[in-house]
């Protein structure tokens, strides 16, 4: 389940491993990796400054979120609200919503690539595989 | 051996109700095994909805207790509490939480709380109970060894201790870069007995042997009629945790023997039916034929003159056989008894009745005679030189030539116009010795009457081998009673007469009188009852 190696490789720049990402649905821009829920921890706990995008609405993140991460919706992200959120375009960023069906995240992950954001995850299962597998969640 | 003195009737019956009472046992057995068989289903099906059902409430519990934690943990004081390492504060924080939703709303009764770093060492806890409450042993451990990216998932176990079973829920303090962990230790019985409630069935928690949590809905008597499952959870500690739930199996039990009574009940009606049913067709198939064919032997037995007399062939197969082998028997059995009486009574050479036969007449006669006063003749016949023939000619000659004489004296005493020869016999003694009873003859008249016939008879030469014989007879007449009453006398009479007969050449000669001229005159010329001092 656990591609560590490929998750550095890709952290390290190379794109490659974007094609034979096994949850990679079109169009998902180059250089995207999509992760599992256990990718998503194991991914958090081997790199420092992995940021956590929520993009779904207010009212979905009030029935739990993952616990340190940033509300963004993908209908307020645009390149300057992500400047103004992260700096940084190298830094790591998982984008998830509320599962997959949900659009959000893959609108703001291709929204973040076209922005130049280099190192994006798209956390395809969201909040729903989230919970599923059992990870914890808070409420504000 | 006592079976043998019982009819065949009492054999089948006995055998046929021995049968039932043996189906009716065997249903016994079978419906207190399908009974013990329902009741162990019954029983294992309440120990898995109680597993479930145990499970479930578990689980919600451990879901309440993670969401605590989680909570808890994300507040900002706790945070800050933490990040400080402010053991006091922490207590105060963790202390402030029994004020909070969970545990004012009963959803949670906490033991304890533990704060850890992330090294899983203790930075502070908090106890209800002065005694205190320690995590499951090996637990902290088990949640340390999990992967690291597994660390941020809530880890719970359930344990038991002496007297009482507690719940611990670990939860991350970070999210998803954990820098401590936050255990919380619950009491999970009213949770536990929320099943009670669910399954309308008391629940009874144990520790090993210990009661640790009794219903007051408890059966005082559970043998009786109620149905106990039990059923183990999975708990770390001194001893299993065990669940046991009572149903009333009262309406159950009540089925199941109205259900028994009913299968009792036509059990033995079926029996009593088929044992009569058995028994018809037994005794109309087979016991009635045999007992008219035993009815027929019997009779057989007793008077040889139903021998031959046919059983008619019914009921089944086997009896119908026996009644024509039996038939069969009777018909082969009165032929050969025929044959056999023939032999005894006759004589084989010439058919006529033998000395025997003659004498068992003749003793049948005199018994008739004495009753009703009636008299009758007696003539005792011999050829006249039969010796001489027999040896000049042979024996075989000798055969034929007696043959021939019988043949002519039966025909002789067939017909008579003047003399009645009713219910006559002509027996052969032996050699050319004949001997005939004439009870019809009433006097010494017809008696001679008689012998000239039987004279006349011989008249005729006969042919023996090619040669034409002639052959003289002598006769001697003897009446009875007239010249004497008893059986042998009346023979040596008889014999008396044909001896003078012989000797006189007469051809005939009647007991006690003088011979007669070769041609007889007048044969009324004496008589003896004219003189009944004469004896023989």
């Amino acid at each position: 389940m656990y591609r560590p190696l490929a998750l550095i490789a890709l952290l390290a720049g190379s794109v490659a491993f974007a094609e034979t990402a096994p949850d990679a649905v079109e169009p998902l821009p180059d250089g995207v990796l999509t992760l599992t829920a256990p990718q998503l921890t194991e991914l958090a706990a081997r790199v420092d400054g992995l940021l956590v995008v929520d993009a779904r609405l207010a009212a979905d993140r009030a029935q739990g979120y993952i616990e340190d991460s940033i509300s963004l919706p993908n209908v307020e992200t645009d390149c300057a609200a992500l400047a103004r959120r992260i700096p940084d375009r190298n830094r790591p960023v998982v984008f998830y919503c509320n599962g997959v069906r949900c659009g959000r995240s893959l609108d703001s992950v291709q929204k973040a690539r076209a922005c130049g954001y280099t190192r994006v995850f798209w956390f395809r299962g969201g909040f729903e595989e989230w919970r599923a597998e059992g990870y914890p969640l808070v409420k504000d | 051996m006592i079976l043998p003195r019982f009819s065949m009737r009492t054999h089948v019956s006995v055998l046929v109700i021995f049968m039932g009472l043996l189906g009716l046992g065997l249903a016994l057995l079978t419906g207190e095994y399908y009974r013990q068989l329902i009741h162990e289903h019954q029983r294992a099906s309440l120990a898995r909805i109680g597993t479930l059902k145990a499970q479930d409430a578990l689980g919600e519990l451990h879901a309440h207790a993670s969401d605590f934690g989680l909570a808890l943990q994300h507040t900002p004081e706790f945070r800050r509490a933490f990040g400080a390492r402010d053991e006091l504060k922490l207590i105060e924080v963790l202390g402030a939480q029994f004020h909070r939703y969970f545990v004012t709303a009963n959803v949670l009764r906490i033991d304890s709380l533990y704060v850890l770093d992330t090294h899983f060492t203790p930075v502070a806890r908090l106890e209800t109970d002065p005694d205190g409450h320690s995590l499951c042993p090996g637990f902290v451990n088990r949640a340390a060894e999990r992967p690291v990216a597994h660390r941020i998932k809530p880890f719970t176990a359930l344990c038991s201790e002496a007297h009482h079973i507690h719940s611990a829920t670990l939860v991350a303090i970070g999210g998803l870069r954990p820098v401590g962990y936050l255990a919380v230790v619950v009491d999970p019985t009213p949770a536990l007995r929320g099943v009670e409630r669910e399954l309308g069935m008391p629940l009874r928690i144990r520790v090993g042997e210990r009661l640790l949590s009794d219903s007051p809905l408890w059966p005082s008597h559970p043998e009786a009629d109620q149905l106990v499952a039990t059923t183990q959870l999975s708990a770390e500690g001194i001893a299993p945790l065990t669940l046991e739930f009572a149903d009333n199996s009262a309406q159950l039990a009540e089925d199941l023997a109205r259900a028994r009574f009913l299968v009792m009940l036509l059990a033995g009606i079926a029996t009593v039916s088929v044992t009569l049913v058995a028994l018809a067709l037994f005794t109309r198939c087979t016991l009635e034929p045999m007992q008219r064919l035993t009815e027929r032997m019997r009779l057989v037995r007793s008077d040889r003159s139903y021998l031959g007399t046919q059983v008619e062939p019914v009921g089944n197969a086997e009896m119908r056989e026996l009644a024509d082998n039996f038939n069969e028997l009777s018909g082969e059995l009165k032929e050969l008894h025929q044959t056999l009486e023939s032999l005894a009574y006759n004589d084989p050479l010439t058919g006529l009745p033998n000395r025997v036969l003659f004498r068992d007449r003749l003793e049948q006669q005199m018994r008739l005679a004495e009753r009703d006063g009636s008299n009758f003749a007696v003539l005792a016949i011999d050829l006249d030189r039969f010796k001489e023939i027999n040896d000049t000619l042979g024996h075989h000659a000798g055969d034929q030539l007696l043959q021939q004489v019988s043949q002519r004296m039966r025909r002789a005493l067939r017909r008579s116009d003047t003399v009645a020869l009713a219910g006559h016999t002509v027996a052969r003694l032996g050699g050319d010795e004949f001997c005939a009873l004439l009870p019809a003859v009433r006097n010494a008249a017809d008696g001679v009457v008689v012998a000239e016939k039987l004279l006349a008879a011989m008249e005729e030469p006969f042919e023996l081998e090619g040669r034409e014989l002639r052959v003289g007879m002598s006769i001697g007449v003897a009446l009875y009673p007239e010249h004497t009453r008893t059986l042998d006398e009346l023979c040596r009479c008889a014999d008396s007469a044909m001896y003078q007969a012989k000797r006189s050449g007469t051809g005939y000669a009647l007991f006690g009188t003088p011979p007669v001229s070769p041609v007889p005159a007048s044969p009324f010329v004496t008589s003896a009852s004219q003189n009944p001092a004469l004896h023989c």
